[in-house]
Formats: structure tokens, C-alpha cells, sequence
């Protein structure tokens, strides 16, 4: 317990002896490697051998494949010329790395010399830097014919902070390499430099949804480099030919953690191994714990996306925790631990939530036994992922469970809030957070339900209670502090003591969970050199919570007069109407019973406290506000700027804006621009920043503090703060580290220890239970693309010639197309469709979403975005768009494997989206269900022939579109894409299609008949499928036709009078 | 990495930061040392040797200073003049991606001349201007030490300027929003000049800048020593601007002067 900061080696001897184990097993076999070096570069031959037996395979098949419409994969457009190896060629070549500590660089030598490893590293060791010297070894050019040529790393998954990382440690790695390389690459004129002026072979570039075209992707590729670029538009590449597996060297993943099942990463390796057997593949991961959550996920997302090795890296790895520990023991660097307790009304408090918390998940238990896991229980509630637990189990049954159910959930999510929110924030905030549902909780004659359920446990008493006394007790205002602010105080008066003592550069860095925290302890510092600096604050924040209360009262009241005005005239009986009973004296008759029934009426719901807040004096206002604007610039507080005030400085914005458009500074006022620019001496800087911003050891580098404090625990920081202690061990920094005592806080932290460490002891057991998997090339199940393992079936047999009755079964081989609008690759069900060995096509579509013959085009929405497009209107544009050009316009409604079949939880206010389907408003998701159903009828009222498919999850809607392309013709995309570009431009319809265009453009005239509607339209050519048929129809049969004989006649003479111009 | 954060004060409450770094090419051509590992690469006919130095250089404080000094100039032409209509249309935003332009001659000649006296206020020392990128520049600086100076995003350089120009304006509507940077605070330590008079001592004179970074403690001492000094600091809040600026620094000056 005493140790919360440094976590150990970890104490299960058997569990070191069997990592210890693998990783011998592992050297042994790079050690083989590296035996067979002298051969001369097993790899390369291992390149040449594959890639020529590919040509030759794919030469052999040419024709073959010539046969298929479109193949899988676009063919390599650029002939690469197929020669045989130099010798002289293969040369060594120095790297320097940037890794400071050694085991970072073991852990690069690791991945670099396994066969397509998949890293997984404890939490905060670093990941980014090794990753990007990696990527730097990686791209290391290739000699061919004495000529140097680059070769092209793409990088997946990263996140935008990633693709910075790599970005600046690339560039320093750049200015680290030997100069040599660079040289013959200019040199030999192979590769001109480019445009940014650098002449880096290992260029870093980033290719995002909007920032490249076609063909300057297409250059970029060919250039090659380092490339990280969305998957959704690799994908989309990869199909479309703008780049061919083979020419990329290898792939590296970046938070494999966070790829789900059938993602586009692991489709995209697909693709890359179907067609590149020679290039590497590497993953990383820094989240153990998500590696050990469903049944064997190790092994099923290495299977997912090809992986063949795990190395796994916890703390506790020898080579790490040497590194790590041994510097401590050199210095006496000690982590001061500042354990702070609980004031009594905040365990009080604490000890409340807890209780009601466990009810709850009880409570939930009991009511869903079926559903519920042994996991959910008090000891889990404080990790992180408990609510994800809850929400996967109960969020696809939704509309199962009972309401109670849903409250159960509900209160649990909250009553986690208000734990975060008891020790993080200050206890006016967590005050009114609590006093906000109460108020929204209580009773009304419109609700059945009263309360949430955990306030009817007796402990949510206590909590209110002691919320409120926080506030205000015996009388008086206590506005409690919490107790670290005052600890954090101390602790900077300390500091800058021993700044004065000891000569020690560097800022002071607080460090704490999230935005909030940082804003307050901003403003308590901000506040602390004053007198009473701090209750001031107190007061300011009461002041901010009962303005923010009349707010919402006005609003109410506003919103009740607006439904009561127009009521208000029925006339009661003045007897009835209860009114306040206004009098001028002071003391009126009974006054103390009226009083005593109020305050026994107000006493259940507390109500008290609220009229002492309101009646709290206001003198604080003024002052506190002057104290704000004076000491807090300007983003921190609201400031309510009055109308009066607007008007005056509307001029004075006029005139700085004509001055503004001048521009040009005259010397006085250069002058006092000068003046106010200083250096900051970074000594004298406190800067307070959160965890997320600080999960890099780079970021620590940057900044280079002296001093630190931890205000909350963190165990990613921790392991930051080893690392920059470790590499800084001459300057190591003072770590002060804080928590509250025998609090929730102190208990999350040990489970995240405890969490990680479990994980990789399962991972470890895992990996020891793994079966080696080879395959063979030659192997048919390799193929598990079907249609894939069709084409080499009948390759085998083509070429057993005995076999004579094979040729009725080879021309069965036709491959089915489906055209796909590429911006739908964000969805899985492209990826989907190509293993199930459709070809997928992309194209940018005007209409539709998916083609799938010429006659069917499909709109696929997910629920959020269908509720989004009711909204906004598209949807009923699209279709429109849909049925004007195609036989059967398709509305496709997908659903999540994850989700409920249902529309009852998306018609419930809180939404349930995945970020992925981004292009609706989270407010706009509040349809209900009734409304969401009423448009889809009326949808389908307007477009009669609009199909609807209702699919539960895109393997279903697999199923569906491959049953519906049985026996149909495929799609041709040039036609489709044409469709709907813009009415001018639009091309020709093609002879295939002709007959059918004009037969629908003739049936579309009719529309112009007066009196015709779109009903009887489509009675028409529902009975007679030919234009043609038609006029030959004569009067009787059309009036048999449309039951109405004045409209039969109209018919019958447009028919005629068209058949005369024609 | 030696990625280090200058933060320059640009007026009474607002930061920023200007990102320093290295580049230690030259510095670290000749690395002797063995390589730690030698292995092929199997997807190349490459055997690539790895090296680490371990050498690490930073910036120092007093560095720093110094180097920010004597930017001073420029980085307020860059912030206050540059993304101005006139300078923007007429040269700066003209330039063509990866072309260069003598900054000298065609701005500073041009727009920061005084009309009467001919002479410059602005003492720049960019010698020349190119444009990397779309919104990427980079300017040459050569005096003592020689940098160079890129600006990311020009259009986020656009918004700080019309920020700091109409900043005070109260009128939170049509003043531009604040080009802050995330949730990163800085607060600034500095002597609480009222409580320490209060206490007794007369402490202005530590506000004054001096060479030594200890400049606080030094005072201290030469005070009387039987009394422990009381100093009350104060933490100062200031806006944190966002991080538009990057310094590679290329040559450091001489440490002795000839």
C-alpha cells in the first residue's frame, strides 16, 4: 500500500520463468536468422524466389484471369521488371537511433527481427518513439542495380497526435542519419528531391480523407516513404488500382486494440497478403487489458489480421524493470508520497455512493439474472471499463429489459460520475450535480416513475445529507475546500524554497486527470496569494450555481406561462384559488402554524439549504467579480457582457476596424510591442496540464520540468514519469505524488495495476498455450476469399487435362460485381462482401450507395443516420435520385451486430452511436419511435416502388445481396457512375441499357398527362411492361386498365398525338 | 528528443510558446561507437546496423533567453505584421510553393521603411522566406545564432493576429475567438510585490531581470542573514496561445568571443 507509485517486479516467480522462456525461445530463433546470414541475405532470395514464381503463376493464368470481368485486384499496371538478385547489391547500412533507454532499443531489435510480430507494451514505456525508430529501420531503401530505390511503408490506424509523433521523430532521426544515403540517392538522379526541398528518403506523409487527389496520391505512393494514411482510403486504392500490394514493403498497425471484428485493417491485410507474401507486418499495442476480454481475443485478432509471433513487454519484464529500477537505487531520488485524507463529510459521502452503488448492481442482477455477468460486482465498479461491460450486455436487449432495468443502468452510470466527481472536483459542483437530479427527480403528476431507484436506498440519504453540509452547516457557510488544494499550496511554497537552495532548471509541471481539474487548480493558485483567496473562490463558484439556478427557474417559468396563458381564463372561484397570503403586518394570525407546515413540507425534499442560498448575501458578488476580471484574462468565466455595454463599443469596433485595414505600424507603436515581449524564465512557469496531454515521454522532454506533482494517480503517467527519470538521471526531477487516503481514488489506481498486471500474466499463459501455425502456399482453405478459392480450383483443374467433363464447370467462374460508393468503405459491409468473394468496385456515386445489378441500387443506412437523413431531409433526395434512374430503388436499413433489432433505444434520448457514423448531429437522434416509423411509411407511400430491407447486422445484408444477385447480371460502372452526375452531362445510356431507358423515359412522359396520378402510373406499367405494348392498347383496354373512362381517353389521344410526332 | 518549449510573454497576460529543436546532424557525424545490432532486413537486401548515441543536447534556460531575445524582432513582425492585408496580398501570399523569396528586399524594404527618414524600426534579421507547404512557411534567421523560424499554419497566424489586435475589445461577439492551445495551463511565479511589503521587506528589485538565473536567491543572501526570508509568491494565470511556431536551430554562437 505504501508503495502506490513504483509497481514491482511481479512476485510470480513461474510467471517471469515462462516469459523468460518464450523470449529464449524467440532468440534461438533469430539467432537462426542471423546464422543464415552469411548465405547471403535469405531474405532476398526469399523476395526474388516469391515474387518470381507469382510472375510466373500469374503469367500462366493470365488468360484465365482475362476471362474474369473484373479481377479481385487490379493487375499491377507498372511492369516491374523481375531481376535476379546482385550480390554486390546487398550492403550494410548505419542507423542511429534516438532511443535513449536500452530495453526500448531491445524491443525495437525484437519486432524488427520476428516474423510479423505483434507488440504488446505495458503503458507508458514509449511506444511512439519505438515505433518510429522502427519505422525509420524499416524504410531503409533498397539497392537494385547499384541504383538506390525507396521503398513504401504505410502506417495504419494512427491517430492524429500519432501521425505528429512520428512526424517530429522521423524528422529528428532524419537529421540523425548518415549523410551517405542520402547522397547516392541524389546521386544517381533516382529519386529527385521533392518539393519540401528535403531529399529524405524515408519522407514522412500523411494522407487523410481530404488532403490529397487521386493522382497525387498515386505519385506519393510511387515516390514512396513513409506513408500513414486512413484505411478507408487505402482500401479504396488498394481496389482501385492506384496501388498494388506488391509494391508495398510492408504495413505496420498502430492500437491494434482498438480494431474490431471485420475491420477495414484487417481487410486491407488481407489484400496485402493475398497478393505480397515477402513484405513485413507489424503491430503495436500499449492496452494488454483489451487483449484479454472475450474468449481467446489474442488469438482470434492475430488470426484477424495475420500476425505470427507475440512479443509481449509488461513492466515487470526483466530487461525493463532493470533498466527502470536500477537508477533508482543509484540516487537516493525518492517519489515523495502526499497522502491526503478524506475530510469526514466526504467519506461520509463516499462510503453512501459506495453502498448505493452496490444495491444497484444487485438491484440489476436480480432483475436480469439471465443477462447479468459474475463480473459485475462492487470490486470491478471502479474500473474503467464496468460502464462498457453493462452497456454491451444491455444495450442489444434493449427493448427486453424493463424500465426499472433502464433506470438501474442509469443510476449506476451516474452514481459513478458523482464518485469521479466527490474527489475531483470542488463540492459546490458536486453540490449541484446531485441537487440537479434530485430536482429532476422529483415527484409530478406526468411521471410514473418517481425517483431513480437508488434513492430509495437508505444511504442516499447520507449522501445528501453530507452534500449539503458541505455547504452549509450549523447556521453557518462552511464551503468546504477540498483537501488537496491546500496540500498543493504547500507543497509550491516548498518548491520554491528549494529552487532558492538547490540549483534546479526547470518548471514547475502539476499534472492531473482531465480539463476541469486543471481549470481549478488554475484558478485556486490564481486565487491562493490573496486573503480569504480561496473561500473567495468558494463564494464566486456559489454565486455562479444560484445564477445558473434562477436561470433555469425563469426559463420554467417561461415555458409555464407560454402553457398556462392560454387557460388562464377559465375563472375559478376565488375561494379555490390558492394565493399567498399578503398582508402588512408584521405578524399575522396563525402565521407560526403556516410556518410550521412549510418547513415540515420543505423538510422531506431538503429545500431549506436552497432558500438559504438564495437568500445569501450578494456583497461577495461584486467583489469576487473583480477579483476575476483582474486575475483571469478571459476564457475561464463566463462574462455576461450587457446590451448597454454592446451599443457603446459598437463605434470603437468600427474605428479599430478601419485602423485595422490601414496595417502598418507606426514606430510607437512598435515600441510598445517590444516592451511587452519577455522571455519567461522557465523557472519561474507552473504549468498544469492533463494526463492525456502528457502520455508521451516526449511530452515531458518538452517541457523539462524540476519539479513534479502528480495531483492525482495515474498509472500511464507513472510509468512516463520512470521513463523521463530514467533518461534524465543526472538531472532527475523531485516527483511529488498525491492522493486521498483510504478514497475510491487510491483503490482505482491499485486495480489499473492490478488490472494490467493480470492481463499479461493471461496473455503470457495464452501465448504459451498458442499452436504454431504454418501453412503452406499451395493450400486451398488459405483462400478463405470464396471466390478466390473458386478461381484456384479451377485452375487445378485446367491443368489435370484428364479431366474432359471439367469444361461445363470452368465457365461457371464468373465473378460477381458490386459498385460501391467510395465514400461507404467507413462501413464494414464492403470488406464483408469482398471474403465473400464479391468484387467490390469503387466509384464515386451520385446515386445510391451500392449497385448491384443494373436494375437494383441500394441505399444503405445505418438507424442513427437514417433518423439524421429523415431530419435533414436527404433521404427523400436520394430516393427520388434512386428511383429516377433504376428498376428497383433499395432502402437498405442496417442494423449493429451489437445493436438491438429494434428502433425503440435509438427513439430514447441517449444515443447509441458509434463515433464512426459521424454525419449526424447528436442532438438530432431524438426521434421517437412512433415519429421514425411515421416517416418511414409516408417514405414509402411517396415512392411506391421504394424496396425497404430490414438487415440485423452486415453479415446478413452479405447474404441478402449475394441472394439477390443470383441469376442476375452484373453492373457495369461506368454506366452507374454516369447516372445522376448532372442532367446535361449525362452520357448516353449504352446499348444494353437502351431499350430499358427509353422505355422508362416514354413511360415517364405520361406523367405529364393532366389528371394522371403517380397511383395510377404506377398501376399502368405494373400491368404493361413495354411502352410500346401500350399504344398499341386500344381504348377499352386502357379504361379496363385505369377504372376511369375520361382518363383512359386522356390517355389514349397522348398516346396517339405522340405516336403522330414521332 | 530535444524538442524544447520557449514560452515568450507577448503582452500583460498572453503566452507563447515557440518550439525549439536541433538539429544535431552535424553535431553528431561522427558517431564511433560499435553497432548494437546487426540484422537483414527480410523485405530488403539491406543488413542494417543499429546505433545508438546516447548523447542528448538541449537547449539551455539561459540559451533560450538569449536566442529569444535576439528573435525578438522577427517573431513580433511575424505575429503582428506578417498575415496583415497589405503584406499578405502583395508578396507573402504570392509566393509560390517551394520557391523563395529575398525577405529583405521585398518586405522589409518595402512596408517597414520609415517614409520620412528612411531608416528601419524593425530590426529583422530573416535573410530569406520560402514557402514549404500551402499554409507552411519558412523563414531563414542569421545573426548570432541561426534558425530557422516555420510557421504551420499561416491561417491560424491570421486569427492570433486579429486576437491580440481586437483582444481588447469587449465585445465578445465580433472579436475573433482565441487561438488557445487544448487544456494546458500556465501559471507564472512571481513575488507577491504587496504581501512581501507587507511583510516588511522591500522585494522590487527582484523583478528586475538579471544575467543569473538564481537571480532571487543571490539577492536573498546578501540580505540579512539572521532572519529567514519570507517571500509570498503569486501565481499569475495567463492565456496560453497555441503552438504555431517552430525553431530549428542550426548554429549556436560562440560561446568566448574572439
Amino acid at each position: 500500500m505504501s508503495q502506490l507509485f513504483v509497481q514491482d517486479d511481479s512476485d510470480d516467480e513461474g510467471l517471469q520463468d515462462e516469459l523468460s522462456r518464450q523470449i529464449k525461445e524467440l532468440k534461438e530463433l533469430q539467432e537462426k536468422i542471423l546464422v543464415e546470414e552469411p548465405k547471403v541475405g535469405s531474405g532476398v532470395d526469399v523476395v526474388d524466389e516469391t515474387s518470381q514464381s507469382e510472375k510466373k503463376k500469374t503469367e500462366k493464368v493470365e488468360e484465365e484471369e482475362d476471362k474474369v470481368l473484373y479481377p479481385l485486384i487490379p493487375n499491377d499496371k507498372y511492369e516491374y521488371d523481375d531481376k535476379k538478385p546482385d550480390i554486390n547489391d546487398i550492403r550494410s547500412v548505419n542507423i542511429n537511433l534516438s532511443l535513449p533507454l536500452s530495453f526500448q532499443q531491445q524491443v525495437v531489435e525484437n519486432a524488427l527481427v520476428s516474423n510479423d510480430p505483434l507488440v504488446i507494451l505495458g503503458k507508458g514505456l514509449g511506444m511512439m518513439s519505438i515505433v518510429s525508430n522502427l519505422l525509420h529501420i524499416l524504410a531503409t531503401p533498397t539497392k537494385l542495380d547499384g541504383k538506390l530505390k525507396r521503398s513504401l511503408v504505410l502506417v495504419l490506424n494512427a491517430t492524429q497526435s500519432d501521425n505528429q509523433r512520428i512526424g517530429e521523430e522521423l524528422q529528428e532521426l532524419f537529421w540523425l542519419s548518415d549523410d551517405d544515403d542520402d547522397n547516392n540517392l541524389s546521386k544517381n538522379g533516382n529519386i529527385s528531391s521533392d518539393q519540401n526541398g528535403n531529399e529524405n528518403p524515408r519522407s514522412f506523409n500523411v494522407v487523410t480523407a481530404d488532403s490529397l487527389s487521386v493522382e497525387k496520391r498515386s505519385k506519393l505512393y510511387l515516390s514512396g516513404g513513409i506513408i500513414s494514411v486512413t484505411s478507408r482510403i487505402l482500401i479504396v486504392d488498394l481496389l482501385s488500382g492506384i496501388i498494388h500490394p506488391n509494391r508495398i514493403t510492408g504495413i505496420v498497425v498502430l492500437n491494434v486494440e482498438n480494431l474490431r471484428h471485420y475491420s477495414n485493417e484487417s481487410f486491407i491485410i488481407e489484400i496485402f497478403r493475398s497478393k505480397n507474401k515477402w513484405g513485413f507486418l507489424k503491430g503495436f499495442s500499449e492496452s494488454p487489458e483489451s487483449f484479454v476480454m472475450e474468449f481467446s481475443p489474442l488469438m482470434r485478432k492475430m488470426k484477424d489480421l495475420k500476425f505470427k509471433n507475440v512479443l509481449l513487454w509488461p513492466r515487470f519484464r526483466v530487461e525493463i524493470s532493470s533498466c527502470l529500477n536500477d537508477i533508482l537505487k543509484q540516487k537516493s531520488q525518492k517519489v515523495i508520497e502526499i497522502k491526503v485524507s478524506l475530510t469526514n463529510s466526504m467519506s461520509q459521502i463516499q462510503f453512501g455512493l459506495i453502498e448505493c452503488l452496490k444495491k444497484c448492481i444487485a438491484e440489476l442482477i436480480r432483475k436480469n439474472s439471465e443477462l447479468a455477468l459474475d463480473w459485475w460486482n462492487i470490486e470491478n465498479a471502479l474500473d474503467l471499463n464496468f460502464q462498457r461491460s453493462i452497456d454491451s450486455v444491455m444495450v442489444p436487449n434493449w427493448h427486453r429489459i424493463s424500465f426499472e432495468s433502464k433506470q438501474l443502468v442509469k443510476d449506476i452510470r451516474f452514481l459513478r460520475h458523482l464518485m469521479k466527481l466527490l474527489v475531483t472536483s470542488d463540492s459546490v459542483t458536486f453540490y449541484e450535480e446531485l441537487q440537479l437530479s434530485l430536482e429532476a427527480n422529483k415527484p409530478s403528476i406526468s411521471r410514473k416513475y418517481t425517483e431513480s431507484p437508488w434513492l430509495m436506498a437508505t444511504e442516499s440519504q447520507l449522501v445528501i445529507s453530507h452534500s449539503r453540509k458541505r455547504i452549509y452547516d450549523n447556521e453557518r457557510y462552511q464551503l468546504e475546500e477540498q483537501p488537496k488544494w491546500e496540500q498543493v499550496l504547500s507543497i509550491l511554497e516548498d518548491i520554491s524554497y528549494q529552487r532558492n537552495i538547490s540549483k534546479k532548471n526547470g518548471p514547475t509541471l502539476i499534472a492531473c486527470s482531465d480539463p476541469a481539474t486543471c481549470r481549478q487548480i488554475t484558478s485556486v493558485l490564481a486565487y491562493s496569494n490573496r486573503k480569504d483567496g480561496i473561500k473567495n473562490l468558494m463564494n464566486q463558484k456559489l454565486n455562479l450555481y444560484r445564477y445558473r439556478k434562477e436561470e433555469n427557474k425563469r426559463l420554467l417559468k417561461e415555458a409555464n406561462d407560454k402553457e398556462t396563458q392560454d387557460t388562464k381564463e377559465i375563472v375559478v372561484s376565488t375561494a379555490f384559488v390558492k394565493e399567498e397570503v399578503v398582508s402588512k403586518r408584521r405578524r399575522t394570525r396563525g402565521a407560526a402554524t403556516v410556518a410550521a407546515v412549510e418547513r415540515l413540507r420543505n423538510a422531506g425534499a431538503g429545500e431549506d439549504i436552497e432558500n438559504i442560498i438564495d437568500d445569501y448575501d450578494v456583497s461577495w458578488d461584486e467583489m469576487s467579480r473583480v477579483i476575476d476580471e483582474e486575475v483571469l484574462g478571459s476564457d475561464e468565466y463566463i462574462k455576461y457582457s450587457n446590451e448597454a455595454e454592446d451599443e457603446a463599443f459598437e463605434s470603437d469596433t468600427e474605428t479599430a476596424e478601419t485602423c485595422f485595414s490601414a496595417a502598418r505600424t507606426s514606430k510607437e507603436v512598435w515600441e510598445k510591442v517590444k516592451n511587452d515581449y519577455h522571455y519567461i524564465n522557465c523557472n519561474d512557469q507552473i504549468i498544469v496540464d492533463c494526463f492525456a496531454n502528457l502520455n508521451d515521454e516526449t511530452a515531458l522532454q518538452e517541457v523539462m520540468p524540476s519539479h513534479i506533482i502528480m495531483y492525482e494517480p495515474d498509472l500511464t503517467f507513472v510509468r512516463n514519469l520512470e521513463i523521463y527519470r530514467a533518461i534524465n538521471h543526472e538531472q532527475a526531477p523531485v516527483i511529488y505524488f498525491m492522493y486521498y487516503g483510504d478514497s475510491i481514488e487510491e483503490q482505482r489506481h491499485l486495480t489499473a495495476i492490478k488490472k494490467e498486471k493480470d492481463a499479461f500474466t493471461k496473455l503470457i499463459r495464452e501465448n504459451a498455450m498458442l499452436a504454431q501455425h504454418f501453412e503452406t502456399e499451395g493450400d486451398l482453405s488459405h483462400y478463405k476469399n470464396l471466390a478466390d478459392r473458386k478461381l484456384q480450383l479451377s485452375r487445378l483443374r485446367n491443368t489435370s487435362t484428364r479431366i474432359a467433363g471439367g469444361q461445363n464447370l470452368l465457365h461457371e467462374v464468373t465473378q460477381d460485381v458490386v459498385i460501391v460508393d467510395s465514400r461507404e468503405f467507413n462501413a464494414s459491409l464492403p470488406g464483408l462482401l469482398y471474403r465473400y468473394g464479391v468484387c467490390v468496385i469503387p466509384c464515386m456515386l451520385t446515386v445510391g450507395d451500392y449497385i448491384i445489378t443494373p436494375d437494383i441500387c441500394i441505399e444503405r443506412k445505418s438507424v442513427a443516420d437514417l433518423i439524421g437523413s429523415f431530419l435533414n431531409n436527404r433521404l427523400e433526395s436520394q430516393c427520388k435520385k434512386m428511383a429516377k434512374y433504376y428498376k428497383f430503388p433499395t432502402l437498405l436499413i442496417e442494423f449493429d451486430e451489437d445493436q438491438s433489432f429494434s428502433l425503440e433505444p435509438f427513439a430514447e434520448k441517449r444515443s447509441y452511436r458509434r463515433n464512426e457514423s459521424s454525419t449526424v448531429h447528436q442532438i438530432s437522434s431524438t426521434l421517437s419511435q412512433f415519429e421514425i416509423q411515421m416517416k418511414l411509411s409516408k417514405l414509402a407511400l411517396k415512392f411506391p416502388n421504394l424496396k425497404i430491407i430490414w438487415s440485423s447486422s452486415p453479415l446478413q445484408t452479405v447474404n441478402i445481396i449475394l441472394e439477390l444477385k443470383l441469376g442476375r447480371s452484373q453492373p457495369d460502372p461506368s454506366v452507374s457512375m454516369a447516372l445522376g452526375v448532372s442532367k446535361n452531362s449525362r452520357s448516353q445510356p449504352t446499348s444494353v441499357k437502351t431499350n430499358n431507358e427509353t422505355n422508362d423515359e416514354l413511360y415517364k412522359t405520361l406523367l405529364d398527362i393532366p389528371g394522371l396520378s403517380k397511383v395510377d402510373y404506377f398501376s399502368i406499367r405494373k400491368k404493361v411492361k413495354k411502352f410500346s405494348v401500350l399504344k398499341k392498347l386500344s381504348k377499352e383496354d386502357l379504361t379496363n386498365l385505369v377504372d376511369d373512362e375520361g382518363l383512359a381517353q386522356k390517355i389514349f389521344n397522348f398516346l396517339n398525338i405522340q405516336e403522330d410526332e414521332i | 528528443m530535444t524538442l524544447s518549449i520557449a514560452r515568450i510573454k507577448i503582452s500583460d497576460n498572453i503566452i507563447l510558446p515557440l518550439r525549439v529543436f536541433i538539429n544535431r546532424k552535424q553535431l553528431l557525424y561522427n558517431i564511433t561507437n560499435e553497432p548494437i545490432i546487426q540484422a537483414p532486413l527480410l523485405s530488403n537486401n539491406s543488413i542494417v546496423c543499429l546505433k545508438s548515441p546516447n548523447t542528448r543536447i538541449f537547449v539551455s534556460n539561459n540559451d533560450l533567453e538569449s536566442l529569444c531575445d535576439e528573435i525578438r524582432d522577427d517573431i513580433l513582425l511575424i505575429i503582428y505584421e506578417l498575415t496583415s492585408q497589405e503584406v499578405m496580398n502583395q508578396t507573402i501570399g504570392k509566393l509560390r510553393v517551394g520557391y523563395n523569396l529575398d525577405f529583405k528586399k521585398s518586405v522589409i524594404n518595402r512596408f517597414f521603411k520609415d517614409d520620412d527618414t528612411g531608416d528601419y524600426y524593425i530590426d529583422s534579421n530573416i535573410l530569406m522566406v520560402t514557402r514549404v507547404s500551402k499554409l507552411k512557411y519558412k523563414f531563414r534567421f542569421k545573426k548570432n545564432w541561426e534558425v530557422d523560424i516555420f510557421i504551420n499554419n499561416i491561417k491560424k497566424l491570421s486569427d492570433l493576429r486579429d486576437y491580440l489586435l481586437f483582444r481588447h475589445n469587449p465585445n465578445q461577439m465580433s472579436s475573433p475567438s482565441i487561438p488557445i492551445n487544448s487544456v494546458k495551463k500556465v501559471l507564472i511565479m512571481e513575488p507577491d510585490d504587496y504581501l512581501n511589503i507587507e511583510t516588511g521587506k522591500d522585494q522590487t528589485m527582484i523583478l528586475q531581470e538579471d544575467e543569473n538565473d538564481s537571480g532571487i536567491i543571490d539577492q536573498q543572501s546578501s540580505q540579512d542573514d539572521d532572519s529567514k526570508p519570507i517571500i509570498h509568491y503569486r501565481y499569475k494565470p495567463t492565456l496560453n496561445l497555441a503552438e504555431l511556431i517552430d525553431i530549428h536551430v542550426l548554429q549556436r554562437p560562440r560561446r568566448h568571443k574572439i
